[in-house]
């Protein structure tokens, strides 16, 4: 009898512990993660735009070594051709910049994008906002255009406008 | 009992001066130095021969690398070198390089023979993001991009230019447009 319980627990944790793994990135098939929903493509040169100002340049995200690479003019550049004063951004550095946001953290970027949680829980938004550290500061305030252009397109209500406003605002220093 | 209680002494004594010798050595083979950072500063090479450390010396090279806190020397809160042309590594004195910063203060400090400049925090902490623009008699140029951590300009402005390097700071964009200045420099 205690062998027969004991084979049974042992059977019962080797089952939760499938029960519970099961969920983890590595376990999910490709069908599974192709459920997963992203910000719009179509969408995102607004954001690329803003961003290549604000974030992209190459003492900040616009280095190799960054999990959030950014490429484009003023920064680092996707072609071993270019350099950052060289051309205006280019397609596959916005799609290269799109694959780079997205890519980060896939599931909770699902769940934003399908108002399933706070857009404060993607590290994106907590480093931009500044209530995670964040070496490069705060590059934005909770409801300024920067963070109304980003975090729009996160939930899936993109607006051009406040990404416009970061990319047409003054730079104090140049006059 | 007293030859007992001094054998005794001495065994702590000597278990003291192991442990305290046995510490030192620990510590010193521990020490938190930043491997990445003293290899970045090797990198750099020695001073060039016949000029001294100063503000002279290493001209084009990431002044803040030991201009900082972590790098020893007295530290910039930003620092470089100005060149005449983008093809050319003729220095340029006498150019006023003004950084502003994200409050909207600004300081202006002016490049010296070596076409080095630097900024002491205890004349200007600036809050980034900072803009910088140059100018030297009638010849302006302003820096497309934002400043936002970095306070080598050579970190950024280095040669070749690359897809991640921007190529040396330099004045005269056009000489058939701008006028370039006359050194007074030897």
């Amino acid at each position: 009898m205690p062998l027969k319980r004991a084979r049974a627990w042992f059977a019962g944790v080797a089952l939760a512990s499938l029960l519970g793994c099961s969920a983890s990135v590595e376990d999910q098939t490709s069908q599974e993660r192709s459920l997963l929903v992203a910000p719009s493509r179509n969408d995102f040169p607004d954001v690329a735009n803003a961003m290549q100002l604000r974030c992209a340049t190459l003492d900040c995200h616009g280095q190799a070594g960054r999990n959030l690479r950014l490429y484009g003019y003023g920064g680092l550049r996707l072609s071993p051709t270019e350099n950052p004063n060289g051309n205006p951004t280019t397609d596959p550095e916005i799609a290269a910049d799109y694959t780079s946001v997205v890519g980060l953290e896939p599931e909770t970027l699902s769940a934003v994008v399908s108002h399933e949680v706070d857009p404060n829980q993607l590290t994106l938004v907590r480093k931009l906002r500044g209530t995670e550290r964040h070496k490069g500061g705060q590059p934005a305030v909770e409801g300024d255009s920067l963070d109304r252009c980003i975090v729009l397109w996160l939930t899936a209500e993109h607006d051009p406008n406040p990404c416009a406003e970061v990319i047409n605002a003054p730079t104090p220093g140049n006059h | 009992m007293n030859a007992t209680l001094q054998i005794g002494r001495s065994l702590a004594d000597s278990t003291l001066r192991a442990l305290l010798a046995g510490s030192i050595a620990f510590g010193a083979l521990t020490a938190c130095g930043d491997p990445v950072h003293d290899a970045s500063v090797a990198a750099l090479g020695g001073e060039a021969p016949g000029v001294p450390k100063g503000e002279f010396h290493r001209p084009g090279q990431p002044c803040t690398l030991c201009h900082s806190d972590q790098g020893g020397a007295p530290p910039f809160s930003i620092a470089g070198t100005v060149y005449i042309y983008a093809d050319s590594l003729m220095p340029i004195e006498g150019v006023q390089v003004k950084v502003t910063d994200s409050t909207g203060r600004s300081f202006t400090t002016t490049s010296n023979c070596a076409g080095n400049f630097m900024v002491r925090p205890q004349e200007f902490t600036p809050e980034a993001p900072l803009w910088l623009n140059m100018q030297r008699d009638a010849v302006v140029r302003v820096m497309n991009t934002a400043i936002y951590r970095e306070g080598s300009c050579a970190a950024c402005h280095g040669d070749p230019a690359g897809p991640s390097m921007v190529g040396h700071v330099y004045l005269i964009d056009d000489p058939t447009v701008e006028k370039a200045p006359v050194s007074q420099c030897h």
